[in-house]
């Protein structure tokens, strides 16, 4: 089942065109990734599902409502959340607080209570830490509480932008860990990611953008077969997994 | 000496709480609202021509500040709003705009001709150990506003509300991002931020008077509160009020007092100079 259709989407900073004729399509249950290079349009594209950005044409349906254009909070509201590139966590407020305020959102049926108690078993770094200010977090640890923050509104779609930005290897695979887990809890996962390693590592199927399009599509084993390709478009070559890596 | 320090804190006091909403709307909305001093006028006329239509002081003075809050809730529907997603030029004019409509509406209004508030206080003045003389509206006037400012404190740090202002304050995009009404916090924080500014116009215009123009010197004042204690720490704005209205209050001993302006301007040069981002303020301000 279709759970998010992205078709002819155009989006423009100004003179600036960011997306260009965007087409991407994500199934309930699968994990997705989106890889490019800074600048390829990976964030525009989340910011524009969100409503944070305002799209010149297109379409985008989410579980087949259209949701172009329509107000941030009542995508939440509709089952997306999104944990933005950079974190993004109140700093100067408590680990509680931020996840708490990521429940305000959520549909009445799951007390804030219980949602946050079944985060904190999800994130056990955090468990330890609810009254300390977010600011004063490792990277790792900011990024489980915004991963934290961003679920428990109860999300039937998940959107990551670079959840492995200047996270230490380690900790990146922790993330990949956690995704996979909570892809494994029925939860559908949209990853934007430079990092081809946990992109390709991670998901089931994977769009590489450059210069706001798609330039290529498939399943890891597929997008491998064209890493010289890949790799051209994220500027890096060391960056793809080696054979074998991927599910 | 000590005469002129209560009289400074009270008009200090006086000081922060317009520079607080300044400072909190600046903190929610990212805006410069060059109507500030504008809705401290309207908080000090419609005061007095409530009091004028025969209403007593206090339901008077509720009536003045809930009203202002009303219109700043309907300004910001009409003009703010359309504007979010413009760029912080346009969003500044238009709060001028603001200003001039405000202001030569209460000139139509009112005519440009000052006029005196009633109080139901007594004017006798209390005695303070120390051979201070404060009448017993300057110390309500300074309870009040205290009262307010604390009261404010409280629900950003407590309530739910003020945990969404908070968030909305350090990161915009996460607020929106979890599903918080952003728009709706912009509204009532900028009636909020009106009406403290309201409350202060009614309770300064009731010690001295009240005319269509007054809000120009309060804003003023404003901005040099805000600037010294930093833009959107409410801390800031409450110690960087005290400062100069104590400071001000002080000059009179060994300056003339027309010289008394200049003070709050030499304290944003020095402040400028030294610690552009204000004694309390956030070193980056993230504008966006």
């Amino acid at each position: 089942m279709t759970m998010l259709d992205v078709a002819k989407l155009n989006v423009a900073y100004g003179p600036v065109q960011a997306l260009r004729d965007l087409d991407i399509t994500v199934n309930a249950g699968e994990i997705v990734g989106l890889i490019g290079a800074n600048g390829a349009g990976k964030t525009s594209l989340l910011r524009t599902i969100s409503g944070l950005v305002d799209a010149l044409s297109g379409s985008i349906r989410f579980l087949g409502e259209d949701i172009h254009s329509i107000a941030t909070r009542k995508i939440v509201r509709a089952g997306i959340a999104h944990v933005p590139e950079g974190r993004h966590v109140w700093p100067d407020m408590t680990v509680e607080e931020n996840l708490v305020l990521g429940g305000v959102a959520a549909p009445g049926k799951a007390s804030t209570a219980s949602r946050l108690d079944e985060i904190l078993a999800s994130f056990p770094e955090l468990s330890g830490r609810l009254h300390q200010k977010a600011g004063t977090l490792s990277g790792g640890e900011q990024q489980m509480l915004a991963i934290g923050r961003g679920l428990m509104s109860s999300p039937k779609l998940l959107m990551l932008d670079e959840p492995s930005l200047g996270l230490a290897p380690v900790i990146v695979q922790r993330v990949k860990e956690i995704i996979v887990a909570l892809n494994r809890d029925g939860l559908t996962v949209l990853l934007s990611e430079q990092n081809a390693r946990l992109a390709l590592g991670a998901t089931h199927r994977a769009y590489v953008l450059a210069e706001g399009r798609v330039v290529s599509s498939g399943t890891p084993q597929e997008l491998m077969q064209k890493a010289d390709l890949i790799a051209a478009y994220l500027g890096e070559s060391d960056t793809l997994p080696e054979t074998g890596d991927a599910k | 000496m000590l005469q002129d320090l209560a009289s400074g804190l009270i008009m200090g006091l006086a000081y922060a709480s317009i520079a607080v909403g300044l400072s909190l709307i600046f903190g929610v909305l990212r805006i410069i609202n060059f109507a500030h001093g504008e809705f401290y006028m309207l908080g000090g006329l419609i005061l007095y021509s409530l009091t004028n239509g025969g209403i007593s002081f206090f339901p008077a003075l509720a009536g003045a500040v809930l009203g202002t809050m009303l219109l700043a809730a309907v300004i910001d529907r009409l003009v703010l709003k359309p504007l979010r997603r413009k760029d912080d030029a346009t969003i500044a004019l238009a709060t001028l705009g603001i200003s001039i409509f405000l202001a030569n509406t209460g000139l139509v209004l009112w005519g440009p001709v000052p006029h005196n508030i009633p109080t139901s206080f007594s004017t006798t003045p209390l005695i303070l150990p120390g051979s201070v003389y404060l009448s017993r509206f300057e110390l309500f006037t300074a309870a009040l506003t205290l009262v307010a400012i604390v009261g404010l404190h409280l629900v950003l740090q407590r309530t739910s509300a003020g945990r969404q202002i908070r968030a909305v304050v350090q990161d915009r995009d996460a607020a929106a991002l979890v599903g918080l009404d952003v728009d709706r916090i912009y509204t009532t924080t900028f009636a909020v931020g009106c009406g403290l500014a309201a409350l202060s116009g009614g309770l300064l215009g009731s010690m001295f008077l009240v005319y269509p123009s007054m809000g120009l010197a309060a804003v003023l004042k404003a901005f040099v509160v805000v600037v010294i204690g930093g833009m959107g720490s409410l801390g800031g704005a409450v110690a960087g009020g005290i400062l100069l209205g104590v400071t001000e209050s002080l000059s009179g001993a060994w300056m003339p007092p027309g010289f008394k302006d200049i003070i709050g301007f030499v304290f944003i040069i020095l402040v400028l100079a030294v610690r552009p981002q204000g004694i309390f303020g956030i070193k980056q301000v993230r504008i966006r």
